[in-house]
């Protein structure tokens, strides 16, 4: 059996290798894929702006499509999309808060890669990717992470591997795109992280 | 002495006769996503079955809340959780069966063998260091066991690199140790969530609030730590409920955010007194 692991420090040295924008694509698709999270949370409980987060996202990739946001408009939907975040301390407990937090945190890391060009920003979008997919799993199956055998169960779980893999593939993707190339390929990846986002937590992602 | 390891830091573990690339395993049709490639073509046996997302699995997010006993001390905001729309099975309806492909997703394929080995170098897998990853791993879930601890840590794990974090996180005052498995996480999560850690005569239970630790803070676990999980439930109630439940004595309590009042009284339930904002003892009676 061979298991993809997430290491944080082993993806911000890939992320490194790429220029300061991919880095922002790669962001932005994981945040793409966990949208749906947060809208559904939004359905559920009434809390939260799914509207005006999708909004906030579409808007980074039209920047880094080369319709750039100001310095002051990227501070301002930082801003906006922190205050989207929902909150355990505001909001009456459900499963579907944890996930929802790290879809808009997800937003958060994009938008603040593209301010601070930092892979570390791009990495800890991705790990919101893992957190959420995690609590999902433990949640869902029941897990107590203290019993023998659970974190192997949790991290071969086909929905964390498949994530993993989506942001695998996307890196090198995004590793091995020429400059003449990367407009194409931000679309493609852009596309395709809307289309697979309804599957994330699904069978057949 | 703080970092010192059991073991010569140039010991290698013995890897003879095993193998370090898993041949024989895809794992992009075990989860069902495209590889990130084009490929060879596959033999006919390991064609999707064409079988598209299934409609009525395609609408986020959606499961059973934990169940949670009527009796937790703590329960934070919500004496009655909203429903969820699923109420099947606790099982995942999406785990597969090896050789099942049904679910695969648009556009999948299967992976020629040296695609895998490709993945040996990769970030996300690392398949030369598995069979390790593998022992430690076993390791981790043995020593996170309270049941296993006692029994089954022994000699064969000190060459892999066991007893350094051990050592380490032996030396490490509760409200410190509490501070460096909250720091794993991100910025903003660290703002939002809580970790406890409460001292016990079983070992250091290791806790988090409502949606308990992230993966990253339960990697970041040493030996005779022990993970908690509570969901819905503040880090100190979830921390005291597992040492409960395994009936272990609490000795000592640290918490990164400030002890809510209802948690304050749960700690006086447990025999524990308030030192600080953050902190408690629980004196031998």
């Amino acid at each position: 059996m061979g298991i993809l692991r997430f290491d944080q420090a082993s993806l911000k040295t890939e992320l490194d290798r790429i220029a300061a924008p991919l880095r922002v694509v790669f962001a932005a698709a994981v945040a793409e894929r966990l949208l749906p999270a947060y809208v559904n949370f939004s359905h559920k409980t009434g809390w939260g702006n799914p509207q005006l987060l999708a909004e906030i996202l579409e808007r980074l990739w039209r920047d880094v499509d080369g319709i750039k946001m100001s310095p002051e408009e990227l501070q301002q939907n930082i801003h906006l999309s922190t205050e989207l975040i929902p909150q355990e301390d505001e909001i009456s407990w459900v499963p579907d808060l944890a996930w929802a937090e790290d879809a808009a945190a997800a937003v958060v890391y994009a938008l603040s890669c593209r301010q601070s060009g930092k892979s570390q920003d791009a990495a800890w979008a991705a790990t919101r990717a893992y957190d959420a997919l995690d609590h999902f799993v433990t949640t869902q199956e029941d897990i107590d992470p203290s019993t023998a055998g659970a974190e192997e169960r949790i991290v071969s779980n086909p929905l964390i591997q498949a994530e993993f893999m989506r942001q695998q593939r996307d890196l090198r993707e995004l590793l091995a795109v020429d400059r003449e190339d990367e407009s194409a390929l931000i679309q493609k990846i852009r596309q395709r992280a809307k289309a697979e986002s309804i599957n994330v937590f699904n069978k057949g992602s | 002495m703080d970092d010192y390891s059991l073991v010569p830091v140039d010991h290698q573990p013995d890897f003879e006769n095993v193998s370090l690339v898993p041949v024989d395993y895809d794992p992009y049709a075990a989860a069902g996503v495209a590889p990130p490639v084009p490929i060879q073509p596959q033999p006919a046996q390991n064609q999707p079955t064409a079988n598209g997302p299934d409609p009525a699995q395609t609408s986020g997010p959606a499961v059973s809340a934990p169940t949670a006993a009527a009796s937790d001390p703590v329960q934070p905001n919500n004496p009655s959780p909203a429903p969820t729309s699923s109420s099947g099975p606790p099982t995942l309806a999406n785990q597969q069966q090896p050789g099942d492909v049904s679910a695969v997703g648009p556009g999948s394929g299967g992976l020629v063998p040296a695609k895998i080995a490709e993945l040996g170098s990769d970030f996300y897998n690392q398949s030369i260091l598995k069979p390790l990853r593998d022992l430690r791993a076993m390791g981790h879930d043995l020593i996170t066991d309270p049941a296993y601890f006692l029994h089954a840590v022994g000699p064969s794990l000190v060459g892999l690199g066991m007893s350094a974090p051990a050592a380490r996180v032996g030396s490490v005052g509760v409200a410190e140790r509490a501070k460096e498995i909250h720091n794993v996480l991100d910025a903003i999560a660290r703002r939002m969530r809580t970790t406890a850690v409460l001292e016990t005569d079983a070992g250091r239970i290791v806790a988090g609030g409502s949606r308990d630790l992230s993966p990253l803070q339960r990697a970041a676990l040493g030996r005779g730590e022990i993970a908690a999980k509570a969901p819905r439930t503040h880090a100190e109630a979830t921390a005291l409920k597992k040492a409960a439940s395994i009936g272990a004595t609490p000795s000592e309590l640290a918490v990164t955010r400030t002890i809510c009042p209802k948690c304050a009284a749960l700690v006086e339930s447990f025999g524990g007194k308030l030192t600080s904002r953050t902190t408690a003892v629980f004196p031998r009676r």
